[in-house]
């Protein structure tokens, strides 16, 4: 009889063995950047990069932004910032994901892009209007395929 | 209770246990999206994890997630019935791609059968590593609810919600804090004594119910 709800431990089953515990990793979009056309390439507003745990592994992540007090669970935020969309100056509030990547077997990459909007009208049409800090607490498990 | 982050493993705690596996590719052409349906064989409605890939290395990796970034074009995220897997797979760019994806099946804490064993790695249970100890699980029957903790710290924690317009189970894996919407899912939120869900105020992706899992180890 093999019903693993019936066990705590089982070792007629593989688990997830853990890579990672207790990590944080922010990035901070300053008030006044700008992206547009022939500025930030894909609306990708920030990103950065960190050494992490030996193998390609699974992430289970809380992540949060200075915009609000929740901490949301899952390796994607999506938040609201306001914007003022240039040359027209016509302020607008625009939406931004943010997400961690693992870009190789010891790197972990948060990247934080205006979502749906490339900017086409021209270099450096968009503009951030006030600063926003995204933080994503996480841990990392190893993946079982490996 | 006992500290269980003292232990890499504890007989107190249970620990999730792999009951299936699914692993695969497909080939999406230009600006187009494609449906994978993949039979599991469970007899229940699994709850899962997708990862996947541009490359056959996963190198570099994604989680399942709805939403596309521009810098990625692509984008896989799943559900589950009590028969099948369903992947679904868009491709937002302007050539064809093929995607690698990666699924792993668990038991809901309130299904009860047995199942085939499984090996996906070299060693079932290994202790060079920390496995995380389930100290609550369960489901909520409800589009929101509270569960109390109280560990004074956050905790790791995985939910996945049954969505009430088809059935179908998805993992919560991303949050929409800011700006409830067109595209918002339901929302988890994780304090130091509290794990709380949140309906989704876009009807599409109502919850019916959560099934939640809550770990000894913090984020």
């Amino acid at each position: 009889m093999n019903d693993p709800n019936n066990f705590n431990l089982n070792s007629d089953f593989a688990s997830l063995k853990n890579d990672t515990e207790g990590n944080e990793i922010s990035i901070t979009i300053s008030n006044g950047t700008t992206w547009g056309a022939a500025s930030l390439s894909d609306a990708i507003l920030g990103q950065t990069n960190q050494t992490i745990g030996e193998a390609d592994a699974g992430i289970r992540a809380i992540g949060r932004t200075s915009q609000s007090s929740r901490r949301g669970l899952g390796t994607t935020v999506l938040f609201r910032a306001s914007t003022t969309h240039l040359p027209s100056s016509t302020t607008s509030t625009s939406t931004y994901i943010a997400y961690l990547v693992r870009t190789s077997a010891t790197n972990l990459r948060l990247m934080v892009e205006a979502y749906g909007i490339g900017g086409s009208g021209g270099a450096n049409d968009w503009r951030i209007n006030e600063t926003v800090t995204v933080t994503f607490q996480f841990a990392t498990f190893l993946s079982s395929f490996n | 209770m006992p500290d269980f982050r003292n232990f890499l493993l504890n007989t107190d705690a249970p620990i999730d246990k792999i009951v299936g596996s699914a692993t695969g590719s497909v080939n999406v052409a230009a600006f187009d999206f494609e449906e994978v349906t993949i039979s599991h064989g469970l007899g229940f409605m699994p709850l899962f994890y997708v990862k996947w890939s541009i490359s056959p290395s996963f190198s570099p990796s994604y989680e399942s997630q709805w939403f596309q970034p521009s810098s990625i074009p692509y984008s896989i995220y799943g559900t589950s019935s009590s028969s099948n897997m369903k992947l679904f797979v868009s491709n937002n760019s302007g050539g064809s791609v093929t995607l690698y994806y990666r699924v792993i099946y668990f038991m809901p804490p309130d299904v009860n059968m047995d199942v085939p064993i499984v090996s996906l790695d070299n060693f079932q249970l290994n202790t060079d590593y920390n496995y995380t100890k389930i100290i609550d699980e369960g489901k909520i029957n409800a589009g929101s609810g509270t569960i109390d903790h109280n560990l004074g710290y956050r905790p790791q924690v995985e939910a996945w919600y049954i969505r009430d317009s088809d059935g179908r189970c998805l993992r919560l894996d991303y949050s929409y804090p800011e700006d409830p919407g067109f595209f918002s899912s339901p929302e988890v939120e994780v304090t130091t004594t509290q794990v709380i869900f949140r309906q989704s105020q876009d009807t599409f992706n109502n919850a019916d119910a959560y099934y939640y899992k809550i770990y000894a180890e913090g984020v």
